[in-house]
């Protein structure tokens, strides 16, 4: 069942192109969750996606398995793309990417025993059942449960990091190359949550995965992604290597974000907010900078024209600040 | 002396419902006028029912307690019902985690506002409105006079986290309790609402009990904090002292577990296991069996003792 890498090393495992999801709030007025987003992750990759609420990167998620489907754009698996004829099928993806969501309980079917969940993708996609019961077995030992105690238990006897343990071996029950995290260490608690993350990183090595990371937690992310895209209403604002992202950021949306980081020394806290207000609605975003309302450096420029994103070594930025002639003073001359 | 502004004292909840469930254990806390105190657990350790029992929150016919928390000097647990309510909001207030679940629907801002106002002061409507304004501003809601028309459900995170804030000091309240105020919020939202408190707090001479799972909180904003485990306290301490030489197993253990300051990708130390089930204790130190340095002593509950300014529930240091 495991599916073959049939792109080659160079070829992205998954390719976003101008990805729009629009949802309606009534006749005349729109939800821009996902506007224009485009992206690659390469194998054995793990790319960090950060942003605040409403901006889109659930609903990103979303898309990337093909649990709604998008208004405009296209996703290109390993060279394939997605529900063209000559493409991938929409059943081959699901076996090829899969999710692991942000609250455990909500996600596992309360009537249905751990090990019912785990066999249930393997003989949807036609193991025997024998078959399908020895593969939840060895997935419960993977994500270090204990097949003969837990595989028997139902959702609610488990706690919660035992329940995200289970929706990870769900995750991989059909052997993916892709897997999406929604949040997955947000709900648990803090002695826990390293638990999760070391057993993440484990299964990134051992079963040659490749992750989207999303979360709110920049602490998080830097820990577990070699690339960060960072989202704003429904945009790519940023994106490049984890380290260049985080040690020079080049948006000053990135820049606030990072700046308002709380650290564990009591010795250095922030004595001003780094940024004011709240992130806007998503509701019909004015045109421009989707920033510009909460810019410390908005210049007239940012309400006329959408910035473009500027690759510069594979670490972009969508600003005016950074195009020669945009017509903000602070641009390169 | 002077008299401390909230003292608890060997303070236990049980909750008699269904089940009989005992969720505080033997919590003494003090704290002073102008100061703030961070209490950090994780879910169900205990923090967010010990601060609702300082306000007696919790439902009377099925909560029973033990100790004394006196508040100004009197007895919380001892107050008849209506002394309750004539200390809720007048000498003590709360600011909850959920503002869209803790403002009141169906009224404006204004109208929760106006309305708290005009029966405490005794002014009429127009006054009440002016002073609802100010408090609005004090809050640095922008456009205040604007917003009092506005219903929770229309505002923003942030801006419904102020004004749930604005209505907790309108009655200038000696004592805040804020209990995990800006977990809902986003990072940016976030820093904003704990500088806002930590003004407040300074320029209005509270004292802030601060409830919190994130460690990095209570380093922005905690003087003293104090840590709980299964219902009990392990730690208590100056922030500084606490986060950067933690005495107890736990507090370190936790620390250590941060993926603050860790290197990237590296195995993070973790803690084994879950916290346990409050109904099944283990005997003695309820963290031994998730401890490192566990042995046959721990199989007592260790007295809470000071060890260089802190305060450790460990039989170790």
């Amino acid at each position: 069942m495991t599916a073959l890498d049939r792109g080659g090393p160079a070829q992205p495992l998954l390719i976003a192109r101008g990805l729009e999801k629009r949802f309606p709030l009534d006749r005349r007025r729109f939800v821009h969750a996902v506007d224009g987003v485009s992206f690659d992750v390469a194998k054995g990759e793990t790319l960090g996606v950060v942003g605040e609420s409403g901006c889109g990167k659930s609903t990103l998620a979303r898309l990337l398995v093909d649990l709604i489907a998008p208004d405009a754009g296209e996703l290109i698996f390993d060279g394939e793309a997605v529900g063209a004829p000559d493409g991938i099928s929409k059943k081959a993806l699901c076996r090829n990417v899969q999710m692991v969501f942000q609250d455990s309980y909500a996600s596992l079917n309360p009537r249905m025993t751990i090990e019912a969940t785990l066999a249930f993708g393997p003989r949807a996609h036609g193991t025997s059942r024998a078959a399908a019961r020895a593969r939840a077995h060895a997935l419960l030992a993977t994500v270090g449960l204990d097949p003969a105690r837990h595989g028997a238990c139902f959702p609610h006897m488990l706690s919660g990091g035992q329940r995200q343990r289970v929706n990870i071996a769900r995750a991989l029950s059909l052997q993916p190359r892709l897997v999406i995290m929604d949040e997955p260490v947000s709900a648990l608690d803090k002695s826990v949550e390293a638990q999760v993350l070391n057993l993440l990183l484990d299964l990134r090595r051992d079963l040659g995965l490749t992750y989207v990371f999303i979360s709110h937690d920049l602490a998080v992310v830097r820990h577990v992604a070699d690339r960060v895209m960072v989202m704003y209403l429904g945009q790519v604002v940023e994106i490049g290597p984890a380290e260049a992202v985080y040690g020079q950021a080049l948006h000053p949306y990135t820049r606030g974000l990072l700046a308002s980081r709380l650290s564990l020394d009591p010795k250095r806290r922030i004595d001003q907010a780094p940024l004011a207000g709240d992130p806007p609605s998503p509701v019909d975003p004015p045109p421009g900078c989707r920033f510009a309302g909460r810019c410390p450096y908005v210049e007239a420029v940012c309400s006329e024209r959408a910035p473009i994103l500027q690759a510069k070594s594979g670490h972009a930025a969508a600003c005016h600040m950074l195009v020669a002639g945009s017509g903000h003073r602070r641009a390169p001359s | 002396m002077t008299r401390a502004l909230l003292e608890v004292r060997n303070l236990d909840v049980t909750f008699t419902g269904s089940r009989r469930l005992q969720a505080v254990r033997d919590v003494s806390l003090s704290l002073d006028r102008g100061r703030v105190l961070c209490i950090i657990g994780e879910s169900g350790s205990g923090k967010s029912v010990t601060m609702q029992a300082v306000m007696r929150l919790l439902p009377e016919r099925t909560t029973v307690y033990a100790g004394q928390i006196m508040l100004n000097g009197r007895n919380v647990l001892a107050m008849r019902p209506a002394d309750l309510q004539r200390i809720r909001g007048a000498e003590v207030a709360m600011v909850f985690q959920e503002p869209m679940s803790a403002l009141d629907p169906v009224h404006t801002i204004g109208q929760l506002l106006s309305r708290l106002i005009a029966r405490r002061d005794q002014v009429g409507r127009q006054a009440a409105r002016a002073r609802a304004i100010q408090l609005l501003e004090l809050v640095q809601v922008p456009d205040a006079a604007r917003r009092m028309d506005a219903y929770p459900h229309e505002l923003s995170g942030g801006l419904r986290q102020r004004a749930m804030i604005a209505l907790a000091v309108a009655t200038r309240p000696a004592l805040l309790l804020a209990d995990e105020p800006t977990t809902a919020l986003d990072a940016t939202v976030q820093i904003q609402v704990l500088l806002l408190l930590r003004r407040l707090q300074r320029e209005l001479d509270m004292g802030l009990v601060f409830v919190t799972h994130d460690l990095g909180v209570a380093a922005e904003i905690a003087d003293d904090v104090a840590v709980m485990y299964a219902g009990r306290l392990v730690e208590t301490g100056p922030v500084d002292a606490v986060l950067h030489a933690p005495a107890h197993p736990y507090t370190a253990a936790l620390l250590a577990s941060s993926v603050h300051g860790a290197a990237p990708g590296s195995r993070l130390p973790t803690i084994l296991g879950a916290p346990p089930d409050p109904n099944a204790l283990p005997p003695g130190c309820s963290f031994a069996p998730r401890c490192g340095f566990a042995q046959e002593l721990c199989g007592v509950i260790p007295e809470m003792r000071m060890v260089e300014g802190h305060g450790v529930r460990c039989v170790l240091g």
